[in-house]
């Protein structure tokens, strides 16, 4: 079995960089089981050993309650892992050491990397490295991460380490007498030897964890402790003793257990300290203080901050426009070619109509994936990110948000696919997940084209502005009061805390905003990237069949081509009538198709918004178009162009295109129902890429399935309200 | 012991104890106790809010909510119904 490496670290301090410089191309990025918090890990060979470094979630202490962090706690209990690596800022050490005090106490061999040595130097800090490599009983390495500085210097140390022949490492639980490297004074120490004896009861529980560890965490009021206490048969007597402890505690040291623990750490800390560090007499102005007073400014702060949001906004969507046409035209033109070259069939129609579009709607959202998560990562990696959620924290938290919360709802008018994945830099699950669930509320520019397309043919010019227009501004309005529903109805607790840490301003590092990229990407590709294909071939299958396999209808097809091209007029005109033959086709299959069915099944539903006088015979077609829309939201309008057989380009001169005109004059909808459309285009459920990223996002079908399910009502209601009062005002 | 760290208050400095969200930016102040539960709590204590620590207030974010402290040598950020759980003593003459 390899040898198990677990880096853990405070946010910030580096240790994703380090990460990087350990494995290099061998990594691996998935998930956590059952969570959504990232988990990476890779492989290390040195000296013909194999050593697997697994990068935890940044965390503050060992006893913190956020899912990213109860993580991080209880892999590092776990057996499995041989040798910790804490990576620790020299310029902030005093917090950073926080955790140390914890991880010493789980026993283990802990190798310490002493990050950002430059900055530490630069901020005038002297460290002497030897008297805290006593005082902490492991190795020290000083590193500088974005340089790689020191890396191969830490792999040199953690050899000696696994082989035990590093005399530096000090087991402080053999040695002083069960005590960690800190002793929390005699009252403490008296209740965890208590605690101790109590837990020692259960030899599977003190196996399976450190006992000292297990009294420490369950003083501490640890949820994940109390609960492993629970699966005890010793557990009456554990959880009794508990309560006397916790009382005596209480009332011998006025304050509570889990104070009074913090409180002897940061001591301890202080105390450390004042032996290692040398701090500079008048700290000078550091350039993040100078820095800030431009960028959290104010009154130049938000200006700014929308200065950043607008060039990242360009970058991805306009800048990103261009490849993602690129991939759109090539796999049209590979469909397009495809479909000349074979003879017509169901298989050519699956290959050109369903697995070609169903690739091309995967990839297409590539560019602008991989273009926001790099822009989002390199403003991480600056400290940039929390200034942001400073900055705008006060507008959010009224929506029931959180300050990181602006840039997914911002990037969704984008698209919603990568801004529902840039909401992973939100770190409370709780913040998080309102804020997947109200981004699909946020008008995409996928959805932009539905509504030139309605607005352009029922409204004047000025109308169908104002329309698409309020279109937007409907959208921002319902995630916003989403944002306050959800909270109070899903999460009726407080809302996570919002003590932000303000890291010092750093230079990124150009590779690791290009791993995070890859990351991204490839991760788009295998998880979200398969739900959105197999959608994608499921609704070609339900537009096309049975239709597709009717032999009479291809013959006959077939024929009239023929006789189109016997035809002796101009080619010009021979392709035009081709052209015709061709959506006539299309038209023909999938006005018979099954979802032409489940459309006429639906339409009752669908009537009151649609057709308030039942008077329109075929308001079921605009059921398809909708149904065909939840694979992408643009394909509302190719699809009515299929089933109302016109087409969707204007020819020169005319205002309105074919389908334009076929929808004002054949199809019944009105002005009113037309808005009513276009509203619930806005909102009815999200496009597949969407759902599909929400279920990776939010780590569960049931998530996703919501995010559907109240799209579905929501828009529904909307647009019949709009349709009742439009009526009560006299529109028609 | 850590408990007697307000050794770094003078007698004469003493005044009234305030909520941290009451302090304004520039003011300078030594945690004396937290009044918040649970989640917050915790979180609070590991960042070193603990009884004697010092902070100053650096800023308040332009819609005049969350603020900027400095605590420990670091910057972070604190919502003010989050700082009002958190009661201080103002030194009396806040450090330029």
């Amino acid at each position: 079995m390899a040898v198990i490496i677990a880096l853990a670290g405070n946010p910030n301090s580096g240790k994703t960089t380090l990460f990087n410089a350990l494995t290099g191309s061998r990594r691996h990025v998935g998930n956590w089981p059952g969570v959504t918090v990232e988990r990476r890990s890779g492989a290390l060979e040195m000296d013909g050993r194999e050593l697997e470094v697994v990068d935890l979630p940044g965390t503050y202490s060992l006893s913190a309650r956020s899912e990213d962090e109860r993580i991080a706690a209880s892999y590092l209990a776990e057996a499995q892992v041989d040798l910790i690596i804490n990576v620790l800022d020299a310029s902030n050490l005093e917090r950073n050491l926080y955790l140390t005090t914890q991880l010493l106490e789980l026993g283990k061999p802990v190798v310490f990397v002493l990050n950002m040595m430059d900055d530490a130097k630069r901020r005038g800090i002297q460290l002497d490295i030897p008297a805290l490599e006593t005082l902490l009983g492991g190795p020290v390495i000083p590193t500088i991460g974005n340089r790689e500085e020191g890396v191969d210097l830490l792999k040199a140390e953690l050899l000696r380490v696994l082989d035990g022949t590093e005399p530096k490492v000090r087991n402080f639980l053999a040695e002083t007498a069960g005590h960690g490297p800190m002793d929390y004074g005699h009252d403490i120490e008296g209740e965890v030897a208590k605690l101790v004896t109590h837990i020692k009861r259960d030899e599977n529980l003190a196996e399976s964890i450190k006992p000292r560890w297990l009294s420490l965490q369950l003083l501490e009021g640890s949820p994940e402790a109390i609960k492993l206490v629970g699966g005890s048969h010793a557990r009456e007597s554990i959880m009794a003793q508990l309560e006397t402890s916790r009382a005596f505690l209480h009332g011998h040291l006025g304050e509570d257990a889990a104070t009074l623990l913090a409180e002897f750490r940061y001591g301890f800390l202080h105390g450390l300290i004042q032996e290692v560090a040398k701090l500079p007499d008048t700290p000078e102005v550091s350039h993040t203080t100078k820095l800030d007073r431009l960028l959290t400014h104010r009154f130049l702060g938000i200006p700014l901050f929308l200065a950043v949001m607008v060039a990242i906004y360009t970058l991805s969507f306009v800048l990103g426009k261009y490849p993602q046409d690129w991939i759109d035209r090539g796999f049209k033109a590979l469909s397009a070619l495809l479909s000349a070259k074979l003879p017509a069939g169901e298989l050519t129609s699956l290959l050109t109509d369903g697995i070609i579009p169903g690739v091309s709607a995967v990839m297409v959202f590539l560019p602008v994936i991989m273009i926001l998560m790099g822009c989002i990562s390199f403003l991480e990696d600056t400290g940039y990110m929390a200034r942001a959620a400073f900055i705008m924290d006060r507008a959010m938290h009224l929506m029931g948000l959180h300050g990181k919360s602006f840039i997914p709802l911002l990037m969704g008018s984008g698209c919603n696919v990568p801004a529902i994945q840039a909401a992973r830099t939100i770190e409370s699950k709780q913040d998080r997940l309102i804020t997947i669930l109200v981004t699909p509320l946020i008008s995409c520019s996928a959805r932009l084209q539905v509504y030139i397309v309605i607005a352009g043919t029922f409204f004047k010019p000025f109308g169908a502005a104002l329309a698409v227009i309020g279109m937007h501004f409907l959208g921002f309005g319902l995630a916003m009061l989403m944002g306050r529903i959800l909270r109070s109805a899903l999460f009726s607790g407080p809302s996570a805390p919002f003590v932000m840490e303000l890291p010092p301003y750093r230079m990124p590092v150009l590779k690791a905003t290009i791993i995070h990229m890859w990351d991204k990407a490839q991760v788009f590709l295998t998880r979200a990237g398969t739900t959105i294909f197999a959608g994608a071939t499921l609704i070609w299958f339900l537009s096309r069949y049975p239709g597709i396999a009717n032999a009479g209808w291809s013959q006959e097809y077939q024929q009239q081509r023929i006789a189109v091209l016997a035809l002796q007029i101009p080619q010009e005109q021979k392709d035009t009538q081709l052209k015709d033959l061709g959506l006539a086709r299309e038209s023909r299959i999938v006005n018979n198709s099954l979802a032409a069915k489940l459309g006429k099944i639906v339409e009752p539903v669908m009537r009151p918004i649609l057709d308030p006088d039942h008077k329109r015979t075929e308001a079921w077609k605009d059921v398809i178009a909708l149904t065909a829309g939840f694979v992408a939201k643009e394909i509302v309008v190719s699809t009515m162009a299929v089933i109302h057989q016109a087409s969707e380009e204007s020819k020169p001169g005319e205002k309105l295109s074919p389908l334009q005109v076929s929808l004002r004059d054949h199809t019944g909808l009105t002005p009113l129902t037309a808005l009513a459309f276009m509203i619930f285009t806005l909102i009815y459920t999200p496009c597949l890429g969407t759902v599909a990223m929400i279920r990776r996002e939010a780590g569960s079908w049931g998530w996703a399935g919501f995010s559907v399910g109240y799209g579905l009502g929501l828009g529904w209601l909307l647009a019949w309200g709009t349709v009742v009062i439009g009526r009560m005002m006299g529109f028609a | 012991m850590t408990q007697n760290q307000q050794n770094g208050i003078h007698p004469d400095d003493i005044s009234e104890v305030q909520l941290l969200s009451q302090l304004l930016p520039g003011m300078t102040a030594t945690v004396v106790q937290l009044q918040a539960k649970g989640a917050i709590r915790q979180r609070l204590l590991e960042m070193g809010f603990t009884r004697g620590a010092t902070l100053k207030v650096e800023k308040l974010a332009p819609m005049g909510d969350p603020m900027e402290l400095v605590l420990k040598g670091y910057h972070l950020s604190l919502r003010r119904d989050e700082g009002a759980c958190i009661l201080v003593q103002p030194a009396a003459q806040p450090l330029g």
